[in-house]
């Protein structure tokens, strides 16, 4: 069966045919819903910022002119919900950093390694990982989570984020550099990142 | 690494390993880094915090979250769709927006009226007004129009004129309102109807387009251009009792479908059944010493039919009739699409008399409350709008054990039967019966062997685990365990009926001289009508200019 170009399904959607908005949302969903659990830091917020950013776009998808990518559209909606949720709950997200919480801080064990590129990691590893991007600062882990976890490009940051392009390059490195200083924090030294790679 | 510009080296080298750079500064950057081990050492550091990060798991988001998110747009866009927002008169949707979202959300919690008690006596007359051009409403076909309801109307009118000398009743309103919109009454000319079974095994096997995407939420798109369109007019009768008494009746309603997520569209109306059937008025005629007082017949049947299998049932109450029964018949007709309107309109018009009314679309409630409801059917229709002036205040409230209760009705009977639906239709505890298509047998005795050892004299009665051997629908096939009970639908629905049993959980009667335990139950009916309209023809879209409004494109 032939798959619908997102263009497509937004101009149907643009037509008044719901149904091609759920091929959409079922596309995207799982991408804005791991987006916001980074940036978040929690399940249940996750998945409500997900659903607001679905409704979001559908109620302004008649204004949307695919001047920009509806991926690029979308978690511009998604992106900003989350930093804006961040903000107004940043005490709550923090107190919910327990130890039984997948984002919680723990320390790095002696098996902890971090490998190359998309090297498969221990799960307490993981955990620090996580913990550590939990940590930074909001601005910084949105771009992260766009760039080395959904791959987004310079580009497309630039646009979800609405910010310049230079400021996308400067801002991904403060923010590897600040998630490189919490990693240490975290007990994952260079020098276990150097026996890993 | 450049001392000079640490950080801009760094951000080069960061936009290095993204793959970002221009070949100018890639060739830079790598001619530093052959030269330079502190770049090599820190490209290297990059590299491991981004690989960190690529080696988390991608998070998938939880299977119920897209059914979440479409149910939240559906809903949306059905109270929003700029089609079906009003643009006329002094109606505007958008006004209405809020109250409907309440009332939509009120729904969707599960705490409004899809089973309510029904007031015998209501003193509250409301003056319903349909304002309506006709030239707008396409005429009705005499060969086609299902105007069962008009027929309805225009009969249970003059009962309502006896009743009230000298007052307009509301079914003569809506008759009136019916007329206005050229509207005939030609329940005898039903076009011969196609009924297919839905391979999704909705709950009660509607019939539905192959076309319409069963399991998603109906859109408003979906309902103007294709799908079937299913029409539920639940009618309750006042018990004996209560009108020997002239106290307030109270029922309660046991089923329902607007969770019917194969139908685009419901609109249900639940009224009092002298504005649709005649039940009420030979119950009236019937021997008064046939009649029982509830606090008997609930000792009959406490002694004889075990409780509802969808809970306990409010035994020893002193107001609650224990006894209650329902009935439900369904019609399946094929309409003209562009007949649509009209025959909305005539729902409308009719809904217009009735104690409550919800409107639902794939399986969401969209409003409860008649004036919500109307005022989004009356959109839907393309009808003007519905005007009401002194709507009865309680239509969302019922009472029981001597309290009021508004719009909660959490763990009612309502909700089990709601929770049914998340069974496997294999096991739902339900049978559906159908006769569709099939000629309506002779009223006969029949033997009915509900667990309360109900019997009937009658024309139609099922008792409680009654299991007859009919033509099942849907994935609702069960199997026979019981002794067959005949269905005789009523004439005026019959050849294309389907009847849907045990809902009350105890036994069923209509005008049928029932007994349990040797106690006649004639004490309270209910009874539901289900018009599935399955459309024909090309979709219908609003004309230029009148986004509201439909007709055949």
């Amino acid at each position: 069966m032939e798959v619908a170009d997102d263009a497509t399904l937004v101009g149907q959607v643009q037509s008044g045919r719901v149904a091609a908005f759920a091929q959409l949302v079922r596309r995207y969903q799982d991408r804005v819903y791991n987006t916001c659990r980074r940036v978040c830091g929690n399940d249940e917020e996750a998945c409500d910022l997900t659903q607001e950013t679905f409704f979001k776009a559908f109620r302004s998808i008649g204004s949307y002119r695919q001047k920009s990518a509806f991926y690029t559209w979308l978690f511009r909606i998604a992106v900003n919900l989350a930093l804006t949720h961040r903000q107004k709950h940043r005490l709550r997200v923090v107190s919910q950093l327990t130890d039984d919480d997948p984002l919680s801080i723990p320390v790095a064990g002696s098996q902890a390694v971090i490998g190359g590129e998309a090297r498969a990691v221990s799960v307490e590893t993981r955990e620090c990982v996580s913990a550590a991007l939990a940590s930074i600062d909001a601005d910084h882990r949105a771009v992260l989570v766009l760039r080395d976890i959904e791959g987004c490009d310079y580009e497309q940051i630039a646009g979800i984020l609405d910010i310049p392009k230079g400021t996308v390059k400067s801002r991904v490195h403060r923010a590897r550099v600040a998630l490189r200083d919490a990693l240490e924090r975290r007990g994952i030294t260079n020098d276990e990142r150097d026996m890993a790679t | 690494m450049n001392s000079q510009q640490p950080d801009s080296f760094d951000e080069q080298l960061s936009a290095y390993l993204d793959g970002e750079l221009d070949d100018a500064d890639r060739r830079r950057v790598e001619q530093a880094l052959e030269t330079d081990a502190d770049a090599r050492a820190a490209l290297h550091r990059l590299r491991q915090t981004t690989g960190a990060l690529k080696g988390l798991p991608r998070l998938p988001a939880p299977p119920s979250l897209v059914g979440d998110i479409l149910s939240r747009v559906e809903r949306d866009h059905l109270l929003n769709d700029p089609r079906t927002r009003g643009q006329r008169g002094s109606f505007s949707f958008r006004r209405l927006y809020p109250l409907l979202a309440a009332a939509a959300m009120i729904a969707i919690a599960g705490t409004v009226g899809l089973w309510g008690i029904l007031q015998s006596d209501r003193t509250a007359d409301r003056a319903v007004v349909i304002a309506t051009t006709p030239a707008d409403v396409p005429a009705a076909d005499e060969n086609t129009t299902p105007l069962v309801l008009g027929e309805r109307t225009q009969r249970t009118a003059g009962i309502e004129s006896e009743s009230r000398p000298g007052m307009k009743s509301k079914s003569e309103t809506a008759v009136d309102s019916a007329s206005d919109l050229g509207i005939a009454a030609k329940s005898s000319s039903m076009a011969p109807t196609t009924p297919t079974t839905n391979p999704a095994g909705a709950l009660n096997g509607s019939t539905t387009d192959p076309a319409f995407p069963t399991g998603l939420a109906a859109s408003t798109a979906d309902i103007k251009s294709l799908g079937t369109v299913t029409l539920t007019v639940q009618t309750s009768n006042r018990s004996l009792d209560a009108m020997a008494s002239g106290t307030q009746a109270q029922s309660e309603r046991t089923i329902d479908s607007p969770t019917d997520a194969s139908a685009a569209f419901v609109l249900e109306i639940f009224c009092n059944s002298d504005s649709f059937l005649d039940h009420s008025e030979r119950l009236a005629s019937a021997d008064p010493a046939d009649k029982t007082d509830s606090a008997t017949m609930t000792a009959a049947a406490q002694a004889t039919v075990e409780p509802s299998r969808f809970g306990p049932t409010q035994w020893g109450s002193p107001n609650w009739y224990s006894t209650g029964s329902q009935r439900v018949v369904e019609r399946i007709v094929t309409l003209p699409r562009d007949q649509l309107p009209a025959v909305l309109a005539a729902i409308v018009a009719d809904g217009a008399a009735a104690d409550s009314v919800t409107l639902s679309a794939g399986g969401i409630l969209l409003a409860s409350g008649s004036q919500d409801a109307l005022q989004l059917a009356s959109i839907v229709a393309g009808v003007d709008r519905v005007d009401s002036a002194g709507d009865a205040p309680d239509s969302d409230k019922y009472t029981q054990y001597g309290q009021t209760f508004a719009d909660t009705r959490r763990n009612g009977p309502l909700d089990r039967f709601l929770q049914q639906l998340a069974i496997p239709p294999a096991d739902r505890d339900e049978t559906i019966i159908s006769t569709a298509g099939t000629p309506a047998p002779a009223a006969a005795a029949t033997e009915v062997a509900g667990t309360g050892g109900a019997s009937r004299d009658g024309d139609s009665v099922r008792g409680r685990g009654a299991r007859v051997p009919s033509t099942v629908v849907g994935d609702e096939s069960r199997p026979s365990d019981a002794p067959s009970a005949e269905i005789s639908p009523e004439s005026a629905f019959e050849p294309d009926t389907t009847v849907y049993g045990d809902t009350a959980g105890m036994f069923q009667s209509d005008d049928a001289n029932v007994t349990a335990g040797g106690v006649k139950a004639r004490d309270h009916v209910e009874s539901r009508i289900v018009l599935r309209i399955r459309l024909i023809g090309p979709p219908l879209v609003p004309p230029p200019g009148e986004p509201g409004r439909l007709s055949p494109r």
